[in-house]
């Protein structure tokens, strides 16, 4: 009975024993735990795919003849070819044409549109159309470059004042209907009217909006296209009537987007017979700025006139630039906001409007059309560029070497070259044609397709 | 002149019979009335020691025939020996007739000439006091009924004369009559061969009578006569004999026009009988009997041959005349009460759920989750955390299910999640609307965890204050909590089933229904949370290890849970070689990602304790320390076991709890997430809570009072740590939200529900583009595959997986960039009708804006989408087809038929296994009555337990003396 007791006493000893090292055990492990670094984690990995998409089509779209209206007996609003447009086109792979059919009766004959779908990389296309008008109530040399849609376009340039016709065309080359904006930046700042919004372009569709019908008698308007759902190709066709006397007739490409810093090439400036020969139209839409406008000679590294220039936010102003020589100029804006720019320069019977372009970055191809004498200006950015100039297919390389900030312009024959540079510049083509002046932009390709990551 | 007997004698050489016929020889030398001859019939090659014993007997003649042979088709041989004889005796190789026998038959025989068939008392060979057979009956339907199977032997049925029909072991038959009855009938299989000869017997117009002072000792070696069932072969034998004697007899007896209808009940009858056996929890009877009705039923032969041996045997009598030898209903009932009447120990006692203070903690709890969720009342659905919306028919759940397409991903075709299948049947009970089965889950969680945990309690303590505090302790434990206000439908899920599994697996190795629900549990708690894989199995070794005889049961408690996860077992396991991903928590992404800090952890909170200041952070934790205290207390009493058992328990669940969040195998738009330890601090809060209510239930502290404070307190304490989580709803803090009926916009969910259509959902990220496929109206909680949200540890899984993934990828790439392919085409093919760019949080960065407007800007200049919906709240949505008709053709292919045939097979399976496991849970009458006869407390000193079966009840039910009331009033 003893001996059951004893060893009963044992076992419950043994249990406290037991207990107690437990306790001690878990309390010290407990501790450990909670001190612990981090164990090292067993992590799977978020499947990502790293994708190349197919290259986005190029589209171009082209401004299509030149538009006069009131020559229709009956319907003063109808517009009708003054002029035909000559495009002059090419891309690999080769564009195809497809057609851009007037979306109103009112809106004239349509345009074209080039497509090509590229590789790998995008397709190539350059394509530039001019007309030449020789009517008693439009004369002149227009012409400007196809360009791609966008879902925003500043367009600088024409005036409403009597006698003068400025259109913006609104081409869809897409496959959705795009609702457009129209505002009109004038002495009163922006302007939208009823008949500049909600503006429906279909798909394939091109209208033509006076911008006299949103803002008249303006004498400086610079038009914001704001596009929604499909991006549209916007120009502007201007022509003036003073005194019964055609002055003048110009298709006028949308400028560079708004930025503090702007740069126009291809300015031409004639023979010093009229007054105000150079205006460069500037606009900060958003805030007062205060401009200065740089004038470059052609082989001329510092400037040669310059302008300061106070400006309201949303109102445009005309700058003339005194003093200069005939010649060839490349024109810069530095502003303390961003702005929009465009340069004009007038002849006795033309006007010619030369927007401010984009800096190229890659090589470029361009189209020069036929209808007169082509120089190629050439605007060196902030660095010494070497530029070379080839025909499409790359033969008869033509080298111009650039210190920073200087112009230089080079003659050229219809046709498409490419250029290239060291470093970005900006480019654009003057064509002149008796007393006839256009300006061709050259656009920059369309950017390399990037890889997309897709987490699937 | 005497009558001649000629005795027959048969020997089934196979059973070794030597014992058993020397001691049946030697009987029937010692006959006071000696057999006139002897023929034995020996089947199969017989030992030379059973020739020799053979050979001693003196027999007149011996037969030889071949091991096939049964007694009825030994007899047709041997019977052309009779001779003159005017009476054959039926004996075998195992039955002995006392001294006496024949001379008392052949008395009876001599003065009852109306009587073909006498049958003798048939005793045990080794006990003559219990009685084997003594006449056999038959109930309406044509079941067997022995008279006094397994009586003792009292004298009491030493009157009876007239039966129906007899055990044919002993029987004497007049010779005519056997002849004109043709037999014994050789298509039954021993059981029921003396009542269907004495059946024709009487039908022919003889009488039948058991003469009760000839006995005759038995071994029941299943020669001659049934097998006794003894041993598991024994008894599948003897169930197998009755069985097709029961079967064959009604097809023989049955009037011909009802025979066809007999014949055709048979293949159900199978089923049926499977069924019968599941819930009787005999799944053992199922093959015999199984095996027993179909060899009847395809015998039709052997029916033709013994129905024209009854018609030859000259059917002078009527089967109405043998009504009132049959045994009524009352009869039969008084019969099986006998098998029941003796008095069955009960170590149960009342449960005392009303009385014991159980029904009012539930209803508490029930009135502290209203408080706490009263918003729930009024939402239409539950949504937040890891919460989304439910399909809007049971049989979309159920679909969700289902082996097959799965309702996310490009073309992904694989096993549901076993989760899917617990959501299905939330779903099911509020089948009008399913979505409220989750809602009814929220609103019930806490009283359904108050129930859970003070079922748990009596495992542990028959005190009313302390099963009480078990039960408050498990609805408000803090895993539980957090888990409810966060919306984590699976730990909630894995708590209110938690302390059933350990109920049922504890109970599991003495009783079937007992492991069959645990399995159930398991499969639904493993479903839920896939963590507690690990744990689970070495609570389920443990149990297989201690539960010795019943090993098997606790095994069979593995097959539900293996049956639900096979398939996704499967596609894991051997098919991607990832089984780790297999722990991937199901459902919508977990809420909080990253791993909790360890002392939110080690104090059983799962994750950073919610409601509480980060200031303030260990106070929450320091709130339980009073619980932990009293758990540690427990090994030094006398409840050690319980109290180890519980504190393994405890760390397994903690260590389970740190490791998970290291198992980062789901994915998330912000990377690869921890699983969530939420399952596993509820297991390690099991243990705890158990031990603390073993340890207070055990006397570890010594003065009643103390115990009642220590409780007071530790429940005090973690009301007080849970109870700012708990206010957070009504505060309008916690995940869960009045939930959105689909996940996609309105238009998608008018247009989508019930269509097979999917969407193409685009969300902009900082570094590119997340995309997923959505079939149907919304996404659904059971639609949610972990195949998905878990893509495997390796390098992204399958091929099929890759190349699907690249397929996705390519088309979001052509469409966000506005790239000039056959993207949207590709899109209608797939059966993607819609396009949903999804809102971008703002968090999501500057650069995942930019990439949204761009995307957005090229999806809408694409002429073959149609934008739907500028900004929908949910986001920006296109339509694919230029025109409605267009885009109502849009659906997704059908499965290929290997799918489809693979699903069923599946899915048949897996219904089957549930279906048996299910019938086998079913409590019945006799499992309850089984059940009693073990006490209800868990890891009882052996003692106890013994002194628990000695027929007394349990002393620990009763009410206990001194303390029960002061300390009810503490709680």
């Amino acid at each position: 009975m003893s001996m059951l007791r004893a060893w009963r006493t044992a076992g419950v000893g043994a249990r406290y024993v037991a207990a107690a090292a437990a306790s001690v055990a878990a309390v010290a492990l407990a501790a450990t735990l909670a001190f612990a670094p981090p164990a090292p984690r067993v992590a799977a990995a978020a499947p990502a795919v790293e994708v190349l998409p197919a290259a986005t089509p190029t589209v171009l779209v082209c401004p299509g003849d030149l538009l006069i209206g009131g020559r229709t007996a009956g319907d003063a609003g109808a517009l009708a070819a003054a002029a035909p447009a000559r495009v002059e086109s090419a891309g690999t792979p080769e564009p195809d044409e497809s057609p851009i059919e007037p979306a109103t009766d009112a809106s004239g004959p349509g345009t074209l549109a080039l497509r090509a779908v590229g590789g790998d990389r995008p397709a190539e296309v350059a394509a530039a159309s001019s007309s030449r008008a020789a009517a008693d109530d439009i004369a002149g040399l227009a012409a400007a470059s196809c360009a791609p849609p966008r879902f925003e376009s500043w367009l600088a340039g024409g005036t409403t004042v009597p006698g003068a016709t400025t259109l913006v065309t609104l081409a869809n080359p897409g496959e959705v209907a795009a609702s457009v904006e129209l505002t009109v930046y004038g002495a009163a700042g922006a302007v939208q009217a009823p008949g500049g919004t909600d503006l429906v372009v279909g798909p394939g569709e091109r209208l033509v909006v006076p911008v006299a019908g949103i803002a008249p008698d303006e004498a400086a308007p610079v038009v914001q296209v704001r596009a929604t759902r499909a991006p549209v190709t916007a120009f502007l066709q201007y022509s003036e009537v003073q005194t019964l006397q055609p002055v003048g007739a110009d298709v006028i490409a949308p400028s560079a987007a708004s930025a503090p810093r702007q740069s126009i090439a291809g300015v031409r400036v004639p023979a010093s017979e009229g007054i105000e020969p150079l205006t460069v139209r500037l606009l900060s839409a958003d805030d007062d700025a205060t401009a200065v406008v740089s004038v470059t000679a052609e082989g001329e590294a510092a400037p040669s006139e310059t302008v300061e220039v106070d400006l309201a936010a949303g109102v445009p102003v005309d700058v003339a630039v005194p003093g200069l020589d005939e010649g060839a100029y490349g024109v810069r804006v530095e502003a303390s906001a961003p702005v929009v720019a465009a340069a004009r320069t007038t002849t006795t019977a033309d006007a010619a409007w030369s927007p401010a372009a984009e800096a190229l970055e890659a090589p470029a191809l361009f189209a020069v059309p036929d209808g007169g004498d082509a120089e190629l200006g050439i605007a060196a950015g902030d660095e010494a560029a070497t530029v070379t100039v080839t025909d499409a297919s790359g033969d008869e390389p033509q080298s111009i070497e650039l210190a920073a900030g200087s112009y230089a312009a080079l003659a050229l024959e219809p046709g498409t070259w490419r250029l290239s540079s060291t470093t970005a510049v900006t480019a654009a083509v003057a064509i002149a044609e008796g007393n006839g002046a256009a300006v061709v932009a050259v656009l920059p390709a369309a950017a390399d397709t990037a890889p997309v990551r897709v987490y699937p | 002149m005497p009558a001649r007997v000629h005795a027959f004698l048969y020997v089934r050489a196979d059973d070794r019979p030597d014992a058993h016929l020397a001691r049946t020889l030697a009987a029937l030398t010692a006959q006071s009335r000696p057999v006139d001859a002897l023929t034995i019939v020996i089947a199969g090659h017989a030992q030379p020691a059973t020739m020799a014993l053979v050979e001693a007997s003196g027999a007149e003649g011996v037969v030889v025939a071949s091991r096939t042979t049964r007694f009825a088709q030994a007899m047709g041989l041997a019977a052309r020996r009779v001779g003159d004889a005017d009476a054959l005796w039926l004996l075998g190789q195992d039955t002995a007739p006392e001294p006496d026998a024949l001379r008392r038959l052949v008395g009876a025989l001599d003065v009852q000439p109306s009587v073909a068939v006498f049958a003798p008392k048939l005793i045990r060979w080794d006990e003559p006091s219990r009685i084997v057979s003594l006449g056999v009956s038959m109930t309406a339907y044509g079941r067997a009924v022995g008279l006094a199977d397994g009586e003792f032997d009292q004298g009491q049925h030493d009157g009876d004369d007239d039966v129906l029909g007899a055990d044919v072991r002993g029987m004497l038959v007049r010779h005519d009559a056997w002849r004109a009855l043709g037999g014994i009938d050789p298509a039954l299989f021993g059981a029921d061969d003396g009542l269907d000869l004495s059946v024709r017997a009487r039908l022919a117009g003889h009488r039948v009578a058991v003469v009760p002072r000839a006995r005759l000792a038995v071994a029941g070696d299943g020669a001659i006569g049934p097998t006794a069932p003894l041993g598991a072969r024994g008894r599948r034998r003897a169930l197998f004999e009755t069985r097709i004697g029961q079967r064959h007899r009604r097809l023989v007896y049955a009037p011909a026009a009802l025979l066809p209808l007999h014949w055709l009940s048979y293949p159900p009858l199978v089923v049926f009988a499977a069924i019968l056996a599941l819930v009787r929890k005999a799944p053992r009877s199922i093959a015999p009997d199984a095996a027993a009705t179909l060899t009847a039923w395809i015998r039709l032969r052997d029916v033709a041959r013994a129905r024209r041996r009854i018609a030859a045997g000259g059917a002078r009598v009527p089967w109405s005349r043998l009504d009132a030898l049959r045994v009524d209903r009352r009869q039969l009932r008084d019969r099986l009460a006998l098998d029941g009447i003796a008095p069955e120990p009960d170590h149960r006692g009342e449960l005392r759920f009303f009385s014991g203070g159980g029904a009012w903690v539930v209803l508490g709890a029930a009135l502290v989750s209203i408080v706490a969720f009263f918003s729930l009342l009024a939402w239409p659905a539950l949504g937040g955390g890891a919460l989304l919306p439910m399909r809007t028919t049971v049989a979309g759940l159920w679909a969700d299910a289902a082996y097959g397409q799965r309702a996310l991903g490009w073309d992904l075709v694989g096993p549901a999640d076993p989760f899917a299948a617990v959501v299905a049947v939330i779903g099911s009970l509020t089948a009008w609307a399913p979505a409220q089965g989750l809602l009814a889950l929220w609103l019930l969680a806490l009283p359904l965890a108050a129930l859970a945990g003070w079922m748990g309690a009596t495992r542990l303590t028959a005190r009313a204050w302390l099963r009480a505090a078990g039960a408050a302790g498990w609805a408000l434990a803090p895993p539980f909590v957090s888990a409810l206000v966060d919306g984590r439908p699976g730990a909630v899920i894995a708590h209110l089933l938690l302390p059933w599994l350990l109920i049922c697996l504890a109970a599991s190795r003495r009783s079937l229904a007992a492991a069959s629900g645990a399995g159930l549990l398991a499969g639904a708690l493993l479903a839920a949370a896939p963590s507690l894989a690990v744990p689970a199995l070495v609570l389920w070794l443990g149990a297989l290890v201690t539960a010795g005889r019943g090993a098997g049961r606790t095994a069979w408690a593995l097959a539900p849970p293996l049956a639900l996860a096979a398939p996704l077992v499967w596609e894991r396991a051997i098919v991607q070689g990832d089984p780790l991903s297999l722990l991937a928590d199901p459902g919508a992404p977990p809420v909080a990602p990253g791993a909790p800090p360890a002392w939110a952890l080690l104090g059983g909170w799962g994750r950073i304790p919610l409601g509480w200041d980060e200031a303030v952070h260990l106070v929450p934790v320091l709130l339980l320390v009073p619980f932990a205290l009293l758990a540690l207390l427990s090994p030094l009493t006398s409840r050690w076991r319980a109290g180890g058992a519980l504190l393994a328990i405890a760390l397994l669940g903690t260590a389970v709890a740190f490791a998970a969040p290291r198992i980062a195998v789901t994915v998330t738009a912000a990377g690869p997430i921890g699983l969530d330890p939420g399952p596993a601090a509820s297991l390690a809060w099991l243990g705890v809570l158990g031990a603390a209510v073993a340890a207070l239930d055990a006397g570890g502290l010594r003065r009643p009072v103390l115990r009642g404070l220590a409780g007071t307190v530790a429940i005090a304490a973690v009301a007080v740590a849970v109870a700012p989580a708990l206010a957070l709803p009504t505060r309008g803090g916690g995940a869960i939200q009045n939930g959105p009926v689909s996940t996609l916009p309105a238009y998608v969910a008018a247009v989508g529900d019930g269509a097979r259509s999917g969407t193409l959902v685009i969300d902009a990220r900082a570094d590119g583009y997340g995309a997923r496929i959505v079939w149907g109206g919304s996404e659904t909680l059971g639609g949610q595959t972990t195949l998905l949200s878990a893509p495997g540890l390796g390098d992204g899984g399958t091929d099929a997986a890759r190349a699907s993934d690249d397929t996705v990828a390519a088309v979001v790439a052509d469409l966000v960039t506005g790239a000039d392919s056959a993207g949207t085409a590709s899109l209608a093919d797939q059966g993607i009708a819609f396009v949903l760019v999804d809102a971008t949080p703002e968090s999501a960065g500057e650069d995942a804006a930019a990439r949204r407007a761009q995307a957005i800007a090229a999806l809408d200049a694409r002429g073959s989408l149609v934008s739907v919906g500028e900004e929908t709240g949910r986001g920006a949505l296109w339509r694919v087809g230029a025109s409605e008709p267009e885009a109502a053709g849009i659906e997704r292919a059908e499965p290929p038929a290997s799918v489809a045939l693979t699903g069923r097979l599946v899915a048949l399976a897996q219904i089957a296994v549930m279906i048996i496991a299910v019938l086998l849970a079913v409590p019945t009458l006799a499992s309850r009555r089984a059940a009693r006869r073990h006490p209800r407390l868990l890891g009882l000193p052996r003692t106890a337990r013994d002194e628990g079966s000695s027929g007394e009840l349990d002393p620990l039910a009763e009410p206990l003396p001194e303390d029960d009331e002061t300390e009810e009033a503490g709680v």
